[in-house]
Parts: structure tokens; C-alpha cells; sequence
């Protein structure tokens, strides 16, 4: 159609800035995980009470103007609980998601790149990772390293990787075959330049947004694991674990689990709006016309 | 590649997942801190009867020779025997898979009777109130925490509202019917036994919703994007310009391609309702492998997780075998070339 | 004058955008009359496909905003019909037809089922058995063989060719009074186009159907239209008979594009052409909007001129304030041509490259075990010459193995047998460090450039990198060769520190020429390098080229499927087909008197500006044999009229009298004097 100039490699900020303007939700999930953090790193400045401290005579108090969220069985504040409870939901998300992307990273460029037959093994053998139902894996793992939080992260995290390998590893076989690789090649650029330069510059975003897309599913995991009884423990204020306390209150202390439960909702619809959003905007088959 | 050869390979490809599962799951036992032995005997048990289990189990030998034991034991049907139920896992997985697979049916019909055409609708209107109004939706769907929703849905319904049960399968008033599927919506429409049905029915809809909702995200979300990227083909402008109706246009041209990437990704995506599934048949007290395995995990009782394990990869591999299959017959070009 | 099928009056519509709105058409006016052939000229941006789309207004609806006019379609006005109204129309009173057979059918659809679908829509009361012999008749009109099978096949299983005629039978299916054809045959191999152009032109004039034909290219134009309408930035600017306006064309940029075609100069001489790039609407420019590009324009030219008949003829009409001076001084629009540097290459000389009986396979699918099903047979035996200082034209269509060969050349995909000698080396036969020094010798300018510079790089880091690579020149040394690299292919010093998205496909042609320049090589392959450009700009890129030769000594590999830009520009050229040299000889002895049968058949099928009548098509069989199972005997003997019994053998590249060289058992027996191009 009529030939103006169509982007599809090059990020054209006034169009990207136009996207996210375009997309509410977008703006929505920016917003809420830019509150999340907030009240990560300002926690002991939010919340009115210490996420530990005891008021055995003031336990499984209604939500009231000392106690917004109401008390647990034991008369810990739960507003201040789930304040706290931020640092430990938003760690463990970014933390799988680091850990799993670096890693899968890594593994999927080496294993396009080289390709062959070690190109082959490594992708049997991640294709049977995946085919792991990987909550189900998680489970194991985490119950075999036994229950405590970094075990829980560390189970996530493995089990996240092959999906990085894969999308790692389709990018460097992608790139390799763009002809700008070809062109590199042809004036006799190094296999390292031709990686650093051309490669993974051009391969990176797409990662990325897969990564950020990641974040609130590692999230929802983690706080499942906790919820079994196979991450945080007592008593670290969790948001899984917490509602698993609360779970016994529900009927008469709705307030219990509903509270923590609300904050992974929030958080989760948060990164994955956020997540949402880039991929829209950085899908080259959205972009363009 | 035939069609014959692809079912070949994909049944090569489960033996292979199998086995690695069963290599993960043999080195996480061998990695469990603490004796197996102690646990199986008990805390009180004299030294003797802890020896003697250590001797029986094998676990004096080497760990090779272990190993090729461990999956000797597997191709026999063999799982190793619950701690806490004193049962052979296999058993006890058999008595509960059924009522899994019934709330796992149910959910994923939910989903995908609501998911398609929600998805579609959704990719109609891209960028329109009900396209923004689908995606939160779906969003909300893929956000939700199961457990939490299950909570929700039981403190109203039945908490408040008292107008449907919070646990179980079945009315403990009534009998379950005699069986023969073990999926009791199924067996109680053969013994004809109404009540039963109703009993069942009712006790389903919590859960599933749950279930259903969580997955629902995932339906929507793949049916949406995957219509958009069909909807911007030639061969739609091509149905278009000769004057078919934009439901001929939608219905038989779109959808039916979009379908076609969607299966894969929702049969994938059936990794995440068993995960649903463990969350929600704890909440509910449902009694399928979910609940077994959770119950599994309180009491320490590695033989049943593994097993679990082992079993719902199976299952999982069973599945996508399934799904590529169905993959398969929507699209002429894999029919032909395979 | 009966009604006319088709009216377009004063149509001007636009894209809503952020930045306000980008004119896609102003005031566009035109008809058509029951059974005419009109065609529909233009470079990109011209605004020719959008007017085809709006007539049965297929652009999404909530993109496009129609400001004023009128499109009336049997005297039913387009644009104010409801989408009831409209659905009628598509297909049944006007059907179109789109560039890319490749995805215009249905992946997942049956054949006959999809154009039975299109009958029934429009024709409730047909029964599905009626409607099947009906698609059956449709497909056996338009030539297609064996009914049966492709009434049952998907899509994917038939070639381009036959997936644009059963496009056309749909279109054709519910006997519209308008056809519009979107560049139908662009995307097809030129043999398979005059197929095609025949058979469409052939079964509408059966039919006395309109049909607005949109295209490109000024020669299919003449080929098959009886009147033509060029347009340029969203406006009509010459209308009249085509022979009126493709011979004696009165707006200056008519006459400039038709001296910019290759064709129009002698070969070897500079093609006159038009400096800039083709102008949108969306640019708004003020006035006449070719003023900033015509060498004509005055003060004048800022007022917009009118579409008005011309001093010559009524029925010829022209928007041009200069148009009837340009008459007086008979075109000399553009300078006179200039010969090109005098040819090169002394056969005698040591060759600079020579390919020794290279063949390439490569591996498809794999079985149980890992080992291939199948092998795509990409070069069969090819052996070639490149003398230093020449251009070595090759040419063939999709599937002959002309990008294989230039990867070759490269050392980028290695030979399964036979040797590549650079300069009396081995280039697959060297190590690493030795192919990287080696290397600098020859460069590649690629198909698309877009694709090939490296999108988050500055224009001037894409021109340096092969001499950074390189590390012996000083940061300061590396900046100056730039520059007068730039400046050498027409790159402003200002532009260096833009991004390639920033420019038009001219310019980025540009950049990627001097980034192969960098290093001095000897050699430069040109990978179909001018194929995706306007022809105005092919030609400022041509004659760069030409210029960048002679200055630097460079010897060129020009790769295209263009047979007139290739007998333009090329000394020598290699005809090839099905991953063989099939003849090869000086371009002009080859391309004007050609020898083998193939080249015959592939030169009769170029679409000629002179020639009304000259879509012939001497192919016995229209399908291209397959790669990956070879024809036994002469690769050509299934699709040659020629064929006889002494084909079955494998044939030998044999030199003929005049020192070209054919693979053809035949060819003495055709007159090499006879013109066959005029058969």
C-alpha cells in the first residue's frame, strides 16, 4: 500500500509513547506496580505496626481505623503484614525471573549459535523440561530441597527455564539468518562481534518482555507454593501463607485471607497488565502500518 | 512423515519424558534430608526396625543399582508405598484420579464455552470498550490466585448465601453412584440416580468456576491474539471482497485458522488447570490426586509425591499427545506433510 | 458513450493518524466503460492501490476517512451503501483480485468449496451440485489441468500460478460487470505472468467485462490496456489512450519515467532519471506536486493545474501548466545519455572468480535416523567466469539458483562439489583467518536492504564496521573514508548520524553500496539489489553503479530477474534454470537474439512497451519442475516445443559460432539471425 516509511526492527518512541497512551490498561498496570514498589521499599514507613508484633488481647479484630485490614488469630496487624509482605512477593517474582532468564539466556543463544549436535541435545532435553507439568515439578522439588522460600524460588525458577532457552534461541536463529548477520559476516566481522553487536542487542527485547510478562506468574507460583505449606514460613508475612492461616477464619473472619489474597490479586493483574502492554507495543506485527 | 510415524515419535518422546521425570524424581529422594527409613518407621521406633527397613528398601546398594530398581519398580506398575496411607501410591492415585479428571473436564469446558467466544469478540472490537472490558477480564482470569478465589466463592455461596456446599463431591447423605467411570456425573446418569446427580452437580460448580475462571484468561487471551493475527490475512481480504457475510467471514474463515495455533497453546496450558487443580481440590476437599498430594506433603510422604509426580506428567504427556493429534486433523498441511 | 461500469468522482480520502491525517488522494477522477480494459499507473505511493481498494471500500473502515466525492459503481454510489448493499456488490457486481496469490486463499479450505462458496453467497437458489459444475467450468476456462485434483486440494499444494487463476475463476464465478486487479502478477515469475495477463485479458473481453487493471509496470500497461490513467502523489495527472500516453506521453513526469525505463537507452548508456523519490500525498506538496522533481517546473507550477484535454486530442488529457512546450521541444526532458564506462573484461586474462563445476544440495526433513528425507537440488554443476573488470549478468526466474550462486560466491554457504577460485585461491579452501583477509576482496550488496543494515545502527557506524572490523586504520583515517564514501554514493555528511528507518529504499540501497565499498573490494555481487525500487530511482542506482565501476575498478556480479535491467547493464550474462547455466554470451547477443529454448521462451514472455499484442507464450508445460526430484535428460525437455528424443540425455554447455556458450542439443537448428524476441 502506499510506501511511507514502516518501522518494524527500530523503536520509534513518538509511536511508542502514542501505544501506551493508547492502552488504559497499560497505564493501569504502570501504575499499580509502581505502588507495589513504593510500598516495598518504604514498608517500615507505611505500615503502622511491626508485621511481627503480638496483641493477643486484640486478636481476630474486624478491620477498624487502628487496624485497616483487621487482626490475625494471634493480634498481628494484617495492613501491616501485607505491607510487609510486598518485599518478600515482589523479591521472589523478580528473583525467578532474573535467575530463570539469565540462565535460559545464556543456554538457548549458545545453543542456537553453536547449533548441530549439541544444538540438538540441548533442546531434547529441554523439551522434555517442558513438557514437566511444572507446578506439578515444583511441588517435588521444593518438597525434596525442603520447605522454605528461597527453595520454593529456586524450584520456579528451574522449571522456568527451558521457556527462556527456547525463545532465546529461536531469536539467534532468527538473527543469524537476517541478512545484516550475513553482511557482518561478509566483511569478515568476528563470531564475538557479530554476537555482541548485532545479535544480542536485537534479540534482547523480546526477552525482556517475556520477562516482565513472567513476573506476575512467578508471583501467583510462589504464593501457591506458600499456600501448600512449601515456602515462607511462620512467621514471615506472606501473602500465601497467610491466607492459608486464614483460610480456618474464613466464615466468621472474612477479613483473614481475603486481605492477602486481594494484595497477590492486585499485584499480579499489576505485572501482568504491565507486561501486557510492552508486548503490544513491541510486537513488530502490532507495530508497523 | 506420516501420520503413523508422528504418533510413533510422539510416543517415543512421552517414554523419554518419563524416564527423565523418573531421574529428577529418583534424585530428589536421594536428596531428602534425614533417613526414609526413620520416617517409614516412625519416630519411636527401635534402631533394629529401622536397620531392617534400610536393608529392605535397598538403600545400602549402590545408588546405579538403586536406580535401575526404581524404574524396574516403575515399569511394573510399581510407585512405592504411601507412609501415610500405608497403600501402594498407584492404588491410592487410581482411587482418586477420577474425581480430578471429572473437575478438570468440567473447568476446561467452562473456559473454553465462555474463553472462544469471549476471545472472539474480543479481537472483533480490538481497541473498543468491550475489547478493553475482555482483557481485564482475562487478565483477572490469569491474576487470580486459585486458592483465593475458591475462598471467595465458598465465603459467599456458601457461608453467606448457605445455597451450595463447600466440600466434597457428594452429599455424605447420599451414595455415590455404583461405579463404573468413576466420574460420578457420568455414573450416576447411568444408575439413573437423580439425586445423585443433583448432589454432584451442586457440589461441582464452586470448583469448577474456580478452576474455570483461571483458565478462562488463558483461553481468551490465546483465542484473542490469535484472531488478530488471522483476521489481517489475505485470504480475509480475499473472503471480503468477494461478499461473504462477516459471519461466514468470522465463523468459517477466521476462526477456523485461529483455532488451529489455540489448540496447542490451550493443550499446553493444561499444565496450569493441574496446577489449578491442586490448589482448588484442597480448598474444596475435593478428593482427587490434588488434595492426595498436599495431604502428601504435610505428612512428608515422598513415595506419594513422587509417584503423583511421575503419574501427572504422564498424564500431562498423554494430553499434548492428544492435542497434536487433534492439531493434526484441523490443519490439511501437518495431515499431508505430517 | 454508454454508462459508464465504473465512476469515480473527485475521491479524496485520508488515514487518520496521531500526527493529523495522512492524504492519501486528491480529487481523484475517473471512468470506466462496459467491457474497456483501463489501467491504473503509478510508483509507490501514488495512491493506485488505494483507489483500487476504496472502489469496493475494503480499507478498514474505521482507518480511513473519506472526505469528498463520489465512487459509482454501476451508478450506485459506494460510499453511501449500507453493508448490506455493499456485500452485493463485492463480488458479484465488481470482484477483485490482489498481488499476493500466495495468501489470498484459504490455508485450511478446500478449493472447490471455497469457490462455491463465493457462487452461493450471491446466487441463493443454486444447489450445491450446480455450484460445483459451475467452479468446474470456471477452472477449466482458465486453463487449469487437472480439475479434479485441484477442486480437492488445500491452498499450499498448488504454485503461485495456479493459485492467481483459481483467484481469478472466483473472481470471475458470479460473471461481475467490473474486475479490479490489484497488480495481479507482480509477485510472479514473468513466464507465469504472460500466462496469466493473456488469460485474463482473453476471458474478459469473452465476457465483455470491465476491468481496472493496477500495476507498475508502464509495459504491461501497454500489453493490455486500452486506456491508461497515471497517477502520482493521490492525483490523476495524464489520462488518454494507452498508445497515446505510453508513445506520446505529454506530462513531463510520464515522459521521465518512460525515459528512466532501461529499455528506453541504449544498453550501457546512463538512463535518464529522475532525481528525488517518488512523492505521496501524504507530503503536501503545494501546487503540482511533481514540480520539485521536473526539470520544467516554473513559478507557475505553484498553482495546482487541472486535468484538461490536451491541444492534440480531447479524449487525451493532461494536469501540466508546461505540458504543451514539452511537445515543441519533443522530449528532451532529461540530458541526452551518456555512454557508461567502455565494457571490460579481457577473456583473455586470467578470470577474476572462477566457479568450476559447483553444485549445492540441501538436506530436507529427516527420517528415523536422523538422515535426510530429501535434497533441494539449488546448483547443478555450475561453471562461470568472472573477468576482471566486467559485469556478468545473471539471470533466471524463482528457483533457478541465482541467490544460491551469489551466496556461493560469497563463501557463505559452502559448495557440496566443485571449487570457487578467487583470484587463483581456493575460498573454501582456506582457514578461518585466511577466508576473513580474503573476504575483504569481495562484497555483497543484498536484495532488501532494510534487511540488511542492522537496525539499531547509525548510517555512519553501518558504513565503518567493515572497516573497524578490518582495525588498520585510525578513528581518524576511518571518518574521512566514510565520508568520502557517502559522498561518492550521494549520502549527505549531515545524514550520517541518522538510522536506516529513516530513510527511503533508494537511500538505504545507498548506504548498503558504500558500506560494501568500504574495504576497496574487487568484486561486489548484486543481489537483485534494484528489484524492490520505483524504476525512477533503479535507474539513479543503475547509473551510481556505473560510476562506482569505473572509478574503482570493480568488477560486478549482477543477479537479477529483470531480463531489461540485466541486458542494460551487464556485459556478459548467464541464463540459468533449474540450477544450471542454460546459455551464456555477451548480454545483447543473448538477450536479443537468444539461443536456447528457455531463454526464448523467458524473453517472449517479457512484456514489451511497443508491442500491443505481444503476449506469447511458447512453454509446452507451465509448471516448473520440482528441485528436489530432477528431471532426467534436459532439465527443460518437459516445458520445450522443441523437444525430441535426443533431449533425454543430459545436455553440455556447447560454444557456438558467435563465443556464447548453450546447453542445447537443438540449437543449431534455429536461425541465431532470426529475431525471435518479435515472434
Amino acid at each position: 500500500m502506499n510506501n511511507s516509511v514502516t518501522e518494524t526492527d527500530h523503536v520509534d518512541w513518538a509511536g511508542v509513547f502514542y501505544r501506551i497512551r493508547q492502552q488504559p490498561q497499560m497505564i493501569v498496570g504502570m501504575i499499580i506496580v509502581a505502588l507495589v514498589l513504593c510500598t516495598m521499599v518504604f514498608a517500615p514507613w507505611i505500615a503502622p505496626y511491626e508485621p511481627t508484633k503480638l496483641d493477643i488481647l486484640n486478636r481476630l479484630a474486624p478491620p477498624s481505623g487502628n487496624h485497616w485490614f483487621g487482626t490475625d488469630q494471634i493480634g498481628r496487624d494484617i495492613f501491616s503484614r501485607v505491607i510487609y509482605g510486598s518485599r518478600i512477593s515482589v523479591t521472589v517474582g523478580l528473583g525467578v525471573v532474573l535467575l530463570a532468564m539469565r540462565t535460559g539466556a545464556v543456554i538457548g543463544a549458545f545453543s542456537g549459535l553453536a547449533g548441530g549436535k549439541v544444538d540438538t541435545a540441548i533442546m531434547r532435553i529441554m523439551d522434555v523440561m517442558l513438557s514437566f507439568p511444572s507446578f506439578v515439578m515444583a511441588i517435588a522439588l521444593a518438597s525434596a530441597l525442603g520447605p522454605s522460600l528461597t527453595n520454593a524460588m529456586l524450584a520456579i525458577a528451574v522449571l522456568r527455564i527451558p521457556f527462556y532457552v527456547r525463545l532465546a534461541r529461536g531469536q539467534a536463529l532468527s538473527l543469524r539468518e537476517r541478512s545484516y548477520v550475513k553482511a557482518a559476516e561478509t566483511f569478515g566481522s568476528s563470531r564475538i562481534r557479530i554476537v555482541w553487536r548485532h545479535i544480542v542487542p536485537n534479540a534482547l527485547p523480546p526477552i525482556l518482555v517475556q520477562a516482565m510478562l513472567d513476573i506476575g506468574a512467578a508471583i501467583l507460583t510462589a504464593s501457591a507454593l506458600s499456600f501448600i505449606g512449601l515456602g515462607a514460613q511462620e512467621p514471615a508475612a506472606e501473602w500465601g501463607a497467610m491466607v492459608a492461616t486464614g483460610r480456618n477464619f474464613l466464615l466468621d473472619q472474612w477479613w483473614f485471607p481475603t486481605f492477602p489474597g486481594l494484595a497477590i490479586l492486585t499485584t499480579a493483574i499489576g505485572f501482568n497488565l504491565f507486561g501486557d502492554g510492552l508486548r503490544e507495543i513491541f510486537d513488530p506485527r502490532a507495530q508497523g502500518r | 512423515m506420516s501420520f503413523a510415524n508422528m504418533i510413533r515419535r510422539r510416543l517415543l518422546f512421552l517414554l523419554l519424558v518419563v524416564f527423565g521425570v523418573s531421574l529428577v524424581t529418583f534424585v530428589i529422594s536421594h536428596m531428602i534430608p534425614g533417613n526414609p527409613a526413620e520416617m517409614i518407621a516412625g519416630d519411636k521406633a527401635p534402631r533394629e526396625l529401622v536397620e531392617k527397613i534400610y536393608k529392605d528398601m535397598g538403600l545400602d546398594r549402590p545408588v546405579l543399582v538403586q536406580y535401575f530398581k526404581y524404574i524396574s519398580n516403575l515399569l511394573q506398575g510399581d510407585l512405592g508405598t504411601s507412609i501415610r496411607t500405608q497403600r501402594p501410591v498407584l492404588n491410592d492415585i487410581l482411587i482418586f484420579f477420577p474425581a480430578t479428571l471429572e473437575l478438570a473436564i468440567v473447568a476446561l469446558s467452562i473456559s473454553i464455552i465462555f474463553g472462544v467466544p469471549l476471545g472472539v469478540i474480543s479481537a472483533l472490537r480490538k481497541d473498543k470498550v468491550v475489547d478493553h472490558i475482555g482483557h481485564t477480564v482475562s487478565v483477572t482470569g490469569i491474576s487470580t490466585p486459585a486458592f483465593w478465589l475458591g475462598l471467595l466463592l465458598i465465603y459467599f455461596f456458601y457461608g453467606k448465601l448457605g445455597i451450595l456446599p463447600a466440600s466434597g463431591r457428594i452429599d455424605s447423605s447420599i451414595a455415590p453412584p455404583a461405579h463404573v467411570t468413576g466420574l460420578y456425573l457420568v455414573d450416576s446418569l447411568i444408575a439413573g440416580d437423580w439425586p445423585a446427580f443433583k448432589s454432584t452437580v451442586n457440589h461441582l460448580i464452586l470448583p469448577a468456576l474456580t478452576l474455570g475462571f483461571i483458565h478462562l484468561g488463558v483461553v481468551m487471551r490465546q483465542i484473542r491474539s490469535a484472531m488478530l493475527e488471522v483476521l489481517r490475512e489475505d485470504y480475509i481480504r480475499t473472503a471480503r471482497a468477494s461478499g461473504l457475510s462477516p459471519t461466514r467471514i468470522v465463523l468459517d474463515h477466521a476462526l477456523r485458522n485461529a483455532l488451529i495455533p489455540s489448540v496447542t497453546i490451550i493443550g499446553l496450558a493444561f499444565g496450569d488447570l493441574l496446577y489449578g487443580a491442586v490448589l482448588t481440590e484442597t480448598i474444596f476437599a475435593w478428593p482427587g490426586m490434588g488434595n492426595y498430594v498436599v495431604l502428601s506433603i504435610t505428612a512428608l510422604d515422598f513415595p506419594a509425591i513422587m509417584g503423583f509426580t511421575i503419574v501427572a506428567s504422564t498424564v500431562y504427556v498423554l494430553v499434548n499427545l492428544m492435542v497434536d493429534l487433534l492439531y493434526a486433523a484441523l490443519d490439511p498441511q501437518i495431515r499431508a506433510i505430517g | 458513450m454508454n454508462r459508464p461500469v465504473l465512476k469515480v468522482e473527485s475521491l479524496s480520502l485520508e488515514f487518520p493518524h496521531r500526527l493529523g491525517g495522512f492524504p492519501a488522494l486528491e480529487g481523484v477522477n475517473f471512468h470506466i466503460a462496459p467491457g474497456e480494459i483501463v489501467g491504473l499507473v503509478g510508483e509507490s505511493g501514488s495512491g493506485k492501490s488505494v483507489t483500487a481498494m476504496s472502489v469496493l471500500r475494503l480499507l478498514p473502515e474505521g482507518a480511513t476517512h473519506y472526505r469528498r466525492g463520489r465512487i459509482l459503481v454501476l451508478d450506485r454510489d459506494v460510499l453511501t451503501a449500507d453493508p448490506g448493499q455493499l456485500r452485493r456488490m463485492r463480488g458479484a457486481t465488481a470482484s477483485m483480485i490482489f498481488q499476493e496469490p500466495m495468501n489470498a486463499l484459504n490455508p485450511t479450505i478446500r478449493i472447490g468449496r471455497q469457490i462455491m462458496q463465493v457462487i452461493r453467497t450471491h446466487e441463493k437458489r443454486v444447489s450445491k451440485a450446480q455450484a460445483e459444475v459451475r467452479a468446474r467450468q470456471l477452472l477449466v476456462e482458465m486453463q487449469v489441468q487437472d480439475v479434479d485434483r485441484v477442486m480437492r486440494s488445500y491452498p499450499f499444494e498448488l504454485s503461485g500460478g495456479l493459485r492467481q487463476r483459481v483467484l481469478i475463476a472466483m473472481a470471475f464465478s458470479c460473471n461481475p460487470s467490473l474486475l479490479i486487479a490489484d497488480e495481479p502478477t507482480t509477485a510472479l515469475d514473468v513466464t507465469v505472468q504472460a500466462q496469466v495477463l493473456g488469460l485474463l485479458r482473453e476471458r474478459a473481453r469473452e465476457r465483455g467485462m470491465s476491468v481496472l487493471f493496477i500495476t507498475h509496470d508502464l509495459a504491461v500497461v501497454s500489453q493490455l490496456c486500452d486506456r491508461a490513467y497515471v497517477m502520482y502523489a493521490g492525483r490523476i495527472i495524464e489520462q488518454g489512450a494507452t498508445r497515446e500516453v505510453l508513445q506520446k506521453p505529454l506530462h513531463p513526469y510520464t515522459r521521465a519515467l518512460l525515459q528512466s525505463l532501461p529499455e528506453a537507452a541504449e544498453p550501457k548508456h546512463y538512463l535518464a532519471a529522475i532525481p528525488g523519490t517518488a512523492a505521496s500525498a501524504a507530503d503536501r506538496i503545494s501546487g503540482c506536486s511533481f514540480r520539485p522533481r521536473c526539470a520544467l517546473a516554473t513559478n507557475s507550477c505553484s498553482q495546482l493545474p487541472p486535468l484538461a484535454p490536451s491541444r492534440r486530442s480531447s479524449e487525451h488529457e493532461v494536469a501540466c501548466w508546461r505540458s504543451e512546450d514539452t511537445i515543441e521541444t519533443d522530449g528532451s526532458v532529461a540530458t541526452a545519455p551518456k555512454m557508461m564506462a567502455a565494457p571490460g573484461g579481457d577473456p583473455h586474462a586470467p578470470p577474476l572468480l572462477r566457479l568450476t563445476d559447483v553444485s549445492v544440495r540441501f538436506p530436507v526433513g529427516h527420517t528415523w535416523l536422523g538422515r535426510p528425507r530429501s535434497h533441494v537440488h539449488a546448483l547443478n554443476g555450475v561453471s562461470l567466469d568472472i573477468r576482471r573488470g566486467e559485469t556478468l549478468g545473471i539471470v533466471g526466474e524463482s528457483g533457478c539458483g541465482k541467490s544460491t550462486l551469489s551466496q556461493v560466491v560469497m563463501g557463505l554457504q559452502p559448495v557440496t562439489t566443485g571449487e570457487v577460485m578467487f583470484n587463483g585461491r581456493d575460498i573454501f579452501g582456506q582457514s578461518q583467518a585466511d577466508l576473513k583477509k580474503l573476504r575483504q576482496n569481495f562484497q555483497i550488496v543484498f536484495q532488501d536492504p532494510q534487511g540488511s543494515l542492522d537496525p539499531r545502527m547509525s548510517v555512519e557506524a553501518l558504513i565503518s564496521e567493515p572497516l573497524v572490523v578490518a582495525a588498520e586504520l585510525s578513528k581518524v583515517e576511518i571518518r574521512e573514508r566514510v565520508l568520502d564514501l557517502a559522498q561518492r554514493v550521494g549520502l549527505r555528511p549531515e545524514q550520517l548520524s541518522r538510522y536506516p528507518h529513516q530513510f527511503s529504499g533508494g537511500q538505504r540501497q545507498r548506504i548498503a553500496i558504500a558500506r560494501a565499498l568500504a574495504l576497496q573490494p574487487d568484486l561486489v555481487v548484486l543481489d537483485e539489489n534494484t528489484s524492490a525500487l520505483d524504476v525512477s530511482v533503479q535507474a539513479q542506482i543503475l547509473n551510481l553503479l556505473a560510476d562506482l565501476q569505473q572509478q574503482m575498478n570493480l568488477t560486478y556480479l549482477f543477479i537479477s530477474h529483470n531480463v531489461a535491467v540485466v541486458r542494460h547493464f551487464a556485459d556478459r550474462v548467464a541464463v540459468m534454470y533449474l540450477g544450471e547455466v542454460v546459455e551464456l554470451g555477451n548480454a545483447r547477443d543473448v538477450l536479443e537474439r537468444p539461443a536456447h529454448p528457455y531463454t526464448r521462451s523467458l524473453l517472449a514472455a517479457v512484456p514489451k512497451l511497443e508491442h500491443e499484442a505481444g503476449l506469447s507464450q511458447p512453454l509446452r508445460n507451465t509448471e516448473l519442475p520440482s528441485n528436489r526430484r530432477l528431471p532426467t535428460g534436459c532439465f527443460f525437455k518437459d516445458r520445450c516445443i522443441h523437444a525430441d528424443h535426443n533431449c533425454t540425455t543430459r545436455q553440455e554447455l556447447r560454444g557456438l559460432s558467435d563465443g556464447r556458450k548453450v546447453r542445447c542439443v537443438q540449437t543449431g537448428g534455429f536461425s541465431l539471425q532470426q529475431e525471435v524476441v518479435s515472434a
